[in-house]
């Protein structure tokens, strides 16, 4: 036997829990084997220093001072503790849980539609208008010259359009919220234009 | 053969039998969570030995114990109205008390080792005593009661806990489970490295208690 399990049997046979063949068994071995008889004898010993101890005398004192501290306010219960106390317990923290959860579901949903997965939005309809679908990304692919040029003339077009009919702010806060490179300087001058004659700004940049 | 085992005092046989009983303190209970202020006043003075024993025992100083137990009672009477009553008074008594101890230990964990540091520098003989013993110390009854609680200091507070309810409270299994909130499996094996330890701290005082019981 290793000696956390001696150690344990030990101490179930001093508190008389071991069955009877268990016992049998270790009193067969503690009669041939005198360092296991000291053994049991220590622990016997120090579980009898144990329950010695008296227990000690309360201080005169006590009661009357915590019914004194009571009186005195000292032990109003915290209701807001009990509170986040009560989040923890199964009834409350369930369904709790569980709205928190679908809540998430919905922003998150949310979150998806906008972002382009679902329906488009108008500030995503005019980007979807200005950008020419069937050419690749930039960031993917560089263009090549001609076709970047092409690019920027139909989105200008499309701009130079939008300030003619007069929707110059929209046009200038589509571009200041789309990301485009060249947004600040568009919208500056959008901004700028009343009668639509619009300068090919940065065009050469 | 057959081994003696240590007798148990008939409270601790008592309370180690009988597992399901009646709440001596319902009634009590109830009239206190009614808003009887006596009837609180009452279960402090039915509980305030055993409250301030645990405690004395956890934290080995008599001043400090009164204190935390006050604290224990005015937890108690904070929280009375969550005591639902599915356990005995007296374990909800003691998961309040334990824990209070518990809460002072961490708090003064580091002076506190300081102490012990030095306790056992002065039981080794290298420092003076800081301060003047109790009086009970100087019969022989009192140094070897002396030598317990030190040793009892000694142990990890989870270990202390555990023993100190069984073997001094003399709670069962199952009410110190319910205290500690820990299943009664690790009760019993808590209680078990703390005698393993505590016979290791006061061997040489074991060896003289057996043999003299033996001769």
């Amino acid at each position: 036997m290793n000696g956390s399990r001696v150690n344990r049997r030990l101490n179930d046979y001093l508190e008389g829990e071991l069955s009877p063949r268990a016992r049998e068994r270790l009193e067969a071995q503690l009669e041939k084997d005198p360092a296991l008889r000291q053994e049991l004898r220590e622990l016997e010993a120090t579980v009898a220093l144990l329950r010695r101890l008296p227990r000690p005398e309360a201080p005169p004192a006590l009661s009357d001072g915590v019914m004194a501290r009571i009186r005195a306010g000292e032990a109003e219960p915290r209701r807001w503790l009990d509170w986040l106390g009560r989040l923890t317990e199964p009834a409350v923290a369930l369904p709790l849980a569980v709205a928190f959860t679908a809540l998430a579901l919905v922003v998150g949903a949310q979150r998806d539609q906008l972002s382009g997965a679902g329906e488009t939005g108008p500030a995503e309809q005019v980007v979807a208008a200005v950008e020419v679908p069937a050419q690749p990304a930039p960031q993917v692919a560089p263009d090549p010259g001609p076709a970047r040029l092409a690019r920027r003339m139909h989105r200008l077009a499309m701009l130079q359009e939008l300030a003619r009919t007069g929707q110059l702010q929209q046009a200038a806060g589509f571009l200041s919220g789309a990301g485009h490179p060249y947004a600040p300087s568009f919208a500056a001058h959008f901004e700028s234009q009343t009668d639509g004659e619009l300068a090919l700004v940065d065009f050469q940049r | 053969m057959s081994y003696e085992v240590a007798e148990m005092s008939a409270p601790q046989a008592a309370a180690k039998a009988v597992e399901t009983v009646v709440d001596p303190d319902a009634d009590l209970v109830e009239r206190w969570q009614a808003g009887d202020e006596a009837a609180f006043e009452s279960l402090v003075r039915r509980h305030e030995r055993r409250v301030f024993g645990l405690v004395m025992r956890m934290l080995g100083d008599r001043e400090e114990a009164a204190d935390v137990s006050q604290e224990a009672f005015l937890s108690l009477h904070r929280h009375g109205h969550r005591f639902r009553r599915e356990a005995r008074f007296s374990t909800f008594v003691y998961r309040v008390a334990a824990n209070a101890a518990l809460n002072r230990r961490r708090g003064l964990g580091r002076k506190r080792s300081r102490e012990e540091a030095l306790s056992r520098r002065q039981e080794a003989g290298f420092d003076l005593p800081s301060r003047p013993r109790d009086p009970e110390d100087a019969t022989a009854g009192g140094e070897i009661q002396r030598q317990v609680q030190q040793a009892l200091l000694r142990l990890p507070d989870d270990l202390r806990a555990a023993v100190v309810l069984y073997d001094i409270e003399g709670q069962s299994y199952s009410e110190i489970a319910g205290a500690l909130r820990i299943p009664e499996g690790t009760v019993k094996s808590r209680i078990h490295r703390a005698r393993k330890a505590l016979r290791d701290h006061l061997r040489p005082l074991a060896r003289a208690t057996s043999e003299g019981v033996e001769s």
